[in-house]
This record gives structure tokens, C-alpha cells and sequence, in this order.
């Protein structure tokens, strides 16, 4: 018979589902960038203008253009790679697993793409430059991992699952400050969020919610359909 | 030989809808397998659970002895095409990305075979499979299923939008290709005479249960169609498997599952045509009376 | 195959009789492997094993190991006595039937075969 195939380390499996979603860079790691350097000479003449008139200030920054750009891509990836791989006898772990992977790698080298434009445009704290960094990692990753965990919800529990996303999350959004005005926490958010320990929780929290999507993504795939009809 | 896959007691439940209904067959390493059945007959319902992209509500499947469901082993040994395989349009745009992505996953991938059946169907690398054709598409998905070598290569209607001449290549690639390097085919078809001579085995579906589970040769020359006048076909069939009776006047037409030579040229010397029928024939006659048994059992 | 409704492996296997009575499959020469036989009838691998494995027992083939199949020698004489033999079931029975049938008697049909014949 055709020689019938032995399983390969969890390793070598990861590292083909990465390459599988990375083997066209144009969508995940050239087209952005493309876009950004439009963007970018644009605010750069831009902010010219403003110094010659007297005012100052970078008027945009490349992190806000890829936090939206990543999440969209996150989500085309996941959705249309899934259903493909599935069919390649690819297992939904081993998926999940690289395809997060892929994502990180993503995060990551768009993180050293906005610093060096950092450092192009004068930046020459080490200090800051690695906060920054930090900073626009974990943002970049929280965005593509909201993609992840919505797109995960999709295919376990399709349309149903995300109108009960959205309508929970909308009334958290639209309740929470009444709870605030309620309970009267107004002054101590206040003094929260100008103290230096904010800086600290900031930090804390942002990485237990890219840990919980993570948690809660990989949850949801584990029995989910990839059909897509 | 030894089984590579066995089905035993599958139900599959959509809310109040029976889509598979205690399902069991097994098949044997390295064979080619037709799945036929009508439209909404659980075929594809069927060849997702085995693949393991459906849970099954009930019932178990083991391929190479285990469980398919998250089983990185047994997954890395099958592949499985779909009919309207939908394509990465925007991750993986162009033919070639489609399959370098299958070169990736697919342990026994040859290239070379791929590179011979993309100049066999007139598909294009450059091309972007978001403007490949219905029938293109279809091909594409068969050059990925036949190239990937998998032990287990599942087909779900592989054929669906490809014009004859573009189906009769499928067919002898996939037979010259299965002479060298023997595996475990299964495609789900409705064009059952066409594909008979390659299929070794034939599994029927209706409403959800195997009605049928035989090798195509022993399933030739076995039925046949007893025509005359009413009262004598009445008379010949009276111990015989009726799948289907016709009447027009005083003249009769029986299609009966199974009959013997002696019985045949007996019922000849009587006056009767006795005609054997082909398996398209035979499984339409088959599932007629299924679907006639149901009826009677729901009254 | 032409004949949707009788087994492939027969079929397949009067395919090769007929081509060794007729000589195009000369005795002590080999006959093509399965997988050509497979490809070139369109037909499942197995079903043309299981059809050449018939002849092997009939004697008509054999096998040289590593080789492939052959014509027996002596085959084309066993096979014309054997479709000899059935030569009376298959064809002159019809025809004793048909004309039975039309009424016609076995004497004129014997002249009917002679003139035709001529």
C-alpha cells in the first residue's frame, strides 16, 4: 500500500501550519506595510505643515492603522485557513496551535516595524523605545487574538454565538457605568488611573486577557465545525 | 487483508432530523470505494464524521485501528476533497499557493504527479482560484486529492461541474495512479454506471442507512427485470426478492434482487424476457423499495 | 466494458481467450501486466487480477515469477475444444428456440444455415 504515515513531533507540525499560513507573506506581513508607507509619508508631510505653522505633535502613529489591520487579517486567516487545513488532515490543536503562532510571529515583527519607524523619526531612548515595544506587542496580539477568539466562537457556535457576543458584550459596555455612578467608584477610578500602580495592572491585565482569549479560543475550536456553507 | 476503517452503530442528529441512522460497514486497506446514495442521503454527513470535521451524535468510528477525532496520527493519513471546496481566497490566492499549502501537510505529496496532472487539466499555477471555474475548481481539488498519496484519500463528490472528458482523466489517473501505489479510495458519486468498473465495492445510502454493501462484481448479473404478461411474472416471482413492480394492462415488469441461470432460462422457456439490469438500475430499484418499506412501516 | 450487466473479470477473461484463439496472444508470450490491463479497460486493478487468476487456474496462463504472465503452451488447443464444447449451449440452443418460436422446423434451418453458408 501507499506508505502509510508515521506521526511526526508536535514541533514539525506547528512549524507546517505556520508555514502554511505565511507561505503568501503579501496579506499578513508585505500589504501593511505597503499601506503604511502611504500613510506614513503622507502624516510625515503632513506634520511639516503643522511645524511651520507654529504647532507640534506626530499626527499618526503606525500602531493604530495595524491594530484594525491585524484583527481583520487574524480573522481571514483563521476563517479560511481552517476549513483547508481540516481537509489536509490537519488536527484542530495542532491548527489552532500554529495559526496562534503564525499570529505572534506577525505581532512580533510589526512590533520591530513601528519601532524602527520610531527610531526614524528620532526616537533615541532605549528605555522608552523598549516600553513602547512592549506596549504595541501586546496590543497587537490582544487585537489579533479578539480575531482569534470571535472567529473560534463562529465555528463552534455560528451566527448564535455571536449575537449572544455582541449583545453581551454591548450591555457591559452601555451598563458598567451605571454600576460605576451606583456603587459611586467614580473618584477611586480616578485616582486609579493616575496613580503608577495603573501602569503596572495595565500590564497585568492586558496579558491575563490575551491569556484567557487564548484559553477560551482554544476551548471553543476543540469541537468545532469547519464547514463553511 | 485488514480493515482500515470500521463504522459500527453511527447516528448522526440534526435537532428531530435523523441525517444518519446506526450505520455500520467496514472497509478493507487498500480498495476503491464507491459511496452513492441520493441527494440527502448522508453521504457527505457520513464522509465528515470519518474525517473528523462532524462530531457523530452516537456510535464509533476507528480508522487504523484508533479514533480519528483529534488524532494527529490518523488525520496525517487522510485526505479528504470536498465538493465546493471553498479556497483561502485572500491568504492563499493562486493555484500554486493552494498547493504548495497541500505540499506542506501531505507526508506522500509528489510533485511531480501534481505538476502532470495540473498540465492534464489545463490548470494554471498563476491562476487565482477565486477565478477558476466550477469545473476547474473541481479539478483542482481532484489533482490535490490524487498528488496528496494519502492512505486514506476521501472524495465527496469530487466530480461535481467537470464535463466528461475532463471526468473520464479523472478516472484513469486515478486508476494508472492506484496500480502503482494501492491505497484506500473512497469517493461518494450519483453517476454510479459511470464509475462502476473502477469501484471494487459499492456502499448505498438512503435516508441515512446503508441499504446496500456488496462487491460490484458480485452485485453484476445477480438482479434482474422479468417482463410479460402480468399474471405469468406474478407466477415467476412468487419466490423470488421483488425490488420493484411495474404494471401496464395485462403486461407486467418485475425487478427482482437475485436470480439463478437455471431460473432465468426456465422463466425463458415459459415466455417470459429476462433481462439483466444494470447497477444504476439495480440501486434506483433498491432504494425505491426502501423507500416503499418506510412507508409501510409509518403507516 | 460493453456489457454493463455481466462480471467484468468474465468479460475480461474472454477478452484474453479470444486473443489467444485468434492468435494475437501467441502461446509462450507474455500478456500484459495487470495494471496495463487495468488501465486500458478502465477497470479496478482487482477485477483484472481476479480475471487473469481465473486463466492462471484454467491453465491458460502461467506465471513466471518476477516476470509476469504468459500463454500456455497448448492453450489455443484447450480453449477452441472448450468453446468447442459450449459452442451447442450458447449458440444453437437460441437458435433451436427462436425458430421453434417462429415455426420454423430444424430442416429448414439447416438448409437456411447451408445457403447461407455458400
Amino acid at each position: 500500500m501507499s506508505t502509510q504515515v508515521t506521526e511526526k513531533p508536535l514541533a514539525t507540525r506547528l512549524l507546517r501550519v505556520i508555514k502554511m499560513n505565511l507561505s503568501n507573506p503579501w496579506p499578513t506581513l508585505i500589504t501593511p506595510w505597503l499601506i503604511l508607507a502611504v500613510l506614513l509619508t503622507t502624516a510625515f508631510f503632513f506634520e511639516l505643515w503643522l511645524t511651520s505653522i507654529g504647532a507640534t505633535g506626530v499626527f499618526f502613529e503606525p500602531e493604530q492603522f495595524l491594530i484594525i489591520y491585524l484583527l481583520v487579517i487574524a480573522n481571514q486567516v483563521f476563517l479560511n485557513q481552517f476549513p483547508l487545513a481540516l481537509s489536509y488532515g490537519v488536527t484542530r490543536r495542532d491548527f489552532y496551535l500554529g495559526t496562534v503562532l503564525s499570529l505572534t510571529f506577525v505581532a512580533f515583527a510589526s512590533t520591530v516595524g513601528i519601532t524602527l519607524v520610531s527610531i526614524l523619526r528620532g526616537a533615541n531612548d532605549l528605555t522608552d523605545l523598549l516600553n513602547a515595544a512592549g506596549a504595541n506587542f501586546s496590543a497587537l496580539l490582544a487585537s489579533e487574538l479578539l480575531a482569534v477568539t470571535l472567529t473560534a466562537l463562529y465555528f463552534r457556535f455560528r451566527n448564535i454565538g455571536m449575537v449572544t457576543f455582541f449583545v453581551t458584550t454591548g450591555t457591559l459596555m452601555a451598563g458598567s457605568p451605571f454600576v460605576v455612578t451606583y456603587l459611586d467608584l467614580w473618584d477611586e477610578l480616578e485616582r486609579f488611573a493616575f496613580s503608577s500602580s495603573w501602569e503596572f495592572a495595565r500590564t497585568v491585565i492586558g496579558w491575563s486577557v490575551i491569556a484567557l482569549m487564548l484559553l477560551i479560543g482554544y476551548g471553543l475550536i476543540r469541537r468545532a465545525n469547519p464547514q463553511l456553507r | 487483508m485488514s480493515k482500515i476503517i470500521e463504522v459500527s452503530n453511527l447516528s448522526k442528529n440534526f435537532g428531530s432530523l435523523k441525517a444518519l441512522d446506526k450505520v455500520s460497514f467496514a472497509i478493507e486497506q487498500d480498495g476503491i470505494y464507491g459511496l452513492v446514495g441520493r441527494n440527502g442521503a448522508g453521504k457527505t454527513t457520513l464522509l465528515e464524521i470519518l474525517t473528523s470535521q462532524t462530531i457523530a451524535s452516537e456510535g464509533e468510528v476507528t480508522i487504523l485501528g484508533q479514533h480519528p477525532f483529534e488524532n494527529s496520527y490518523v488525520m496525517s493519513n487522510i485526505a479528504f476533497i470536498k465538493e465546493a471546496q471553498r479556497y483561502p481566497d485572500n491568504i492563499l490566492p493562486k493555484v500554486k499557493d493552494v498547493l504548495g499549502a497541500a505540499a506542506l501537510i501531505f507526508e506522500n505529496w509528489d510533485q511531480g504527479f501534481a505538476d502532470q496532472l495540473l498540465a492534464d487539466f489545463r490548470l494554471d499555477l498563476k491562476r487565482k482560484v477565486r477565478k477558476l471555474s466550477k469545473g476547474q475548481t473541481a479539478a483542482l481539488g481532484v489533482v490535490i486529492g490524487l498528488a496528496s498519496r494519502a492512505p486514506v484519500t476521501i472524495f465527496d463528490e469530487p466530480y461535481s461541474g467537470m464535463d466528461p472528458v475532463a471526468r473520464q482523466l479523472f478516472y484513469d489517473r486515478l486508476l494508472a495512479d492506484y496500480a502503482e501505489n494501492p491505497r484506500t479510495i473512497i469517493f461518494s458519486t450519483h453517476l454510479v454506471d459511470e464509475a462502476a468498473d473502477l469501484l471494487e465495492h459499492i456502499i448505498v445510502l438512503e435516508s441515512g442507512r446503508v441499504i446496500l454493501d456488496a462487491a460490484t462484481e458480485d452485485l453484476r448479473g445477480q438482479a434482474a427485470v422479468i417482463e410479460g404478461p402480468m399474471a405469468k411474472v406474478m407466477g415467476a416471482i412468487e419466490k423470488l426478492e421483488v425490488l420493484e413492480l411495474q404494471e401496464v394492462g395485462s403486461f407486467g415488469r418485475a425487478f427482482v434482487n437475485q436470480i439463478s441461470q437455471s431460473q432465468s432460462s426456465k422463466f425463458v422457456s415459459e415466455g417470459l424476457n429476462v433481462q439483466p439490469i444494470s447497477l444504476q438500475q439495480l440501486i434506483i430499484s433498491k432504494t425505491k423499495q426502501n423507500s416503499n418499506l418506510e412507508m409501510e412501516s409509518a403507516k | 466494458m460493453e456489457d454493463a450487466n455481466r462480471p467484468i473479470f468474465l468479460q475480461l477473461g474472454e477478452r484474453l481467450e479470444n486473443e489467444i484463439i485468434s492468435g494475437q496472444l501467441a502461446e509462450d508470450s507474455a500478456i500484459p501486466s495487470i495494471n496495463e490491463l487495468a488501465a486500458f479497460y478502465r477497470i479496478n486493478p482487482a477485477t483484472a487480477l481476479k480475471a487473469v487468476n481465473l486463466l492462471v487456474e484454467n491453465g491458460i496462463l502461467y506465471k513466471k515469477r518476477g516476470i509476469g504472465m504468459f500463454v500456455a503452451v497448448g492453450a489455443r488447443k484447450q480453449l477452441i475444444e472448450m468453446h468447442q464444447k459450449t459452442f451447442a449451449g450458447e449458440f444453437i440452443d437460441p437458435l433451436l428456440a427462436e425458430g421453434k418460436k417462429i415455426g420454423l422446423s430444424v430442416v429448414e434451418i439447416i438448409q437456411m444455415i447451408e445457403k447461407r453458408s455458400n
